[in-house]
């Protein structure tokens, strides 16, 4: 058997992937193992999905054809049929832009399309905390000229908790 | 020069300590990120690529973890430095290829992060032992402080969105880096690997020839992104990490009760070779050492577990090199190497 990465030397290590039950091999020669790290921890998706992904993309069902091959996404310029032969889409936008192969594809991949972890979203972004300290820093302003120190010192601790949060 | 001082440290997250330290070797989370409006790392241009490297080490200098981190251009570094860094398990074999990749490395080699790998940010955090809840943790509230500087391209529907759809949702890889060889000596490794993998994990290991797994080192990671948060990814990798650990010592025990001669006689037989060899590959390398990392776990030998970790790093082609301080052919490495395994046996 001929290494996979090279096609010249011969296989002798043979790397192992089992999900589901399911194996996947890659098999290669020494110097080109060597080169990913002989323990092979570099490697980052698994195996089998790189392999499932080329796969879907092919069998995409009720998207007319025409349709499939005119779509582009306007900021990166990528095609779906050059998502098909790379596997990787061109920027965010692409998955507005492929919303309707890539539900059907992530389906398949992860047996769900929601999305339960984390959103950034729970933390304002580095701009609205900018724009809500400006804020906070004119109506201080105001609240001093008009002499509410309650108010004022009120103010002044929110400024110093977004402004403290920015570091960490 | 600038990764040279990398050469006589080891990274914290090989120093031995940590929940099953014996077995587990480390525990690993990755969390890919992307720019909100920038294409991905393949299809940007050099100008995009230097616009995110200036956003990304503008982000890192308000992190507490990564504002003294160790920023590398992988465009200073030849493809043997690039090697030496992906052996330490720094960068990925795509950013090890890649071409307008950067690296921050934090304090004590624990986080690191990628940049224009194939998605803008790859964050890593490395821990010995099993560890994933608690690692897990500490990268979430980098990665907070991270967002909070940078415009992360997230859906409602998709959560993070990434170059590859497989990685898409919580762009989360968690990962453990197992040693599991009395499981394959009593042929049992088969079985209990396959009713692992039906639990939406992936398992890797790396064959020679023969059925036996070079070093019985094993990866296990979660196999999907989306529809399961990172702590119920974290969680299930924790647990069936126990559940097979558990089985690895009953079959240490038994092999103790059962073969104790046969097996204490490999054990050395192994230590002796890694101690006086003058010539020696890295695969034989890899199988000697989990005899004796068996041995330690045995109680048979006293090593630390630092130095049993160290050294399957450090063995590797461009460590020897790097130790060396030269380019070596192979033959030349073999010798390089058992004279660094000799000497790093012998303190
Ligand atoms: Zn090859
Ligand atoms: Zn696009």
């Amino acid at each position: 058997m001929l290494c996979e990465d090279c096609k010249r030397k011969e296989a002798s290590i043979h790397f192992k992937e089992i999900v589901n039950g399911e194996l996947t091999e890659l098999h290669l020669c020494e110097t080109c193992a060597e080169k990913k790290g002989l323990t092979l921890y570099g490697l980052e998706s698994p195996l089998s999905l790189i392999n499932l992904l080329a796969g879907l993309a092919e069998v995409v069902e009720g998207i007319p054809f025409q349709e499939e091959t005119l779509q582009k996404c306007k900021t990166c310029g990528i095609t779906w049929s050059e998502f098909k032969k790379r596997g990787r889409l061109g920027c965010s936008e692409c998955y507005q832009v492929f919303s309707r192969q890539l539900s059907q594809i992530l389906r398949k991949i992860h047996g769900h399309i929601q999305h339960v972890g984390k959103t950034p979203e729970e933390i304002p972004s580095g701009v609205k905390r900018k724009k809500k300290i400006q804020d906070l820093r004119m109506q201080l302003e105001q609240a001093v000229k008009l002499e509410e120190f309650e108010k004022a010192a009120k103010l002044r601790d929110k400024i110093r908790e977004l402004e403290k949060a920015e570091g960490e | 020069m600038g990764i040279d001082r990398y050469i006589n440290r080891i990274g914290e997250w090989l120093n031995g300590s940590g929940e099953n330290a014996g077995i587990v070797i480390s525990s690993r989370i990755r969390l890919a990120r992307n720019i909100k409006g920038i294409p991905f790392s393949i299809f940007a241009s050099e100008r995009d690529c230097n616009e995110v490297a200036k956003m990304a080490c503008f982000a890192f200098s308000k992190s507490s973890y990564l504002a003294n981190a160790d920023i590398i251009d992988l465009r200073d570094i030849n493809d043997l430095g690039r090697q030496f860094l992906m052996e330490r398990h720094l960068i990925s074999i795509e950013a090890a290829k890649g071409q307008n990749g950067l690296v921050a490395i934090g304090d004590k080699e624990m986080i690191s992060v990628m940049v224009n790998e194939e998605d803008h940010l790859r964050l890593q955090i490395m821990g010995s032992g099993l560890g994933l809840l608690s690692l897990w943790r500490v990268i979430s509230q980098i990665d907070d402080t991270l967002s909070r500087n940078l415009d992360y391209a997230t859906s409602l529907n998709w959560g993070y969105l990434t170059a590859c759809p497989t990685n898409v949702g919580t762009g989360m890889r968690a990962s453990v880096y197992i040693h599991l060889p009395a499981l394959t000596i009593t042929n049992q490794i088969n079985k209990v690997l396959k009713a692992v993998s039906q639990l939406g994990l992936a398992i890797r290991g790396i064959h020679g020839e023969g059925t036996e797994s070079l070093g019985n080192l094993f990866q296990i990671s979660n196999q999907i992104t989306l529809g399961q948060t990172e702590d119920e990814i974290a969680d299930n990798i924790e647990r069936v990490t126990r559940q097979i650990i558990s089985h690895e010592q009953t079959a240490q025990k038994n092999l103790l009760e059962k073969a104790s001669k046969s097996i204490e006689d490999r054990i050395f037989r192994a230590y002796g070779i890694l101690k006086y060899s003058r010539l020696i590959s890295s695969k034989e390398t890899l199988n000697l050492l989990s005899q004796v990392r068996l041995g330690v776990n045995m109680g048979y030998l006293m090593i630390p577990l630092s130095t049993l970790n160290e050294l399957l790093i450090i063995i590797q082609p461009a460590h020897v090199q790097k130790i060396a301080g030269r380019i070596l052919g192979p033959k030349a490495r073999d010798e390089k190497r058992a004279e660094i395994i000799r000497q790093r046996l012998s303190q």
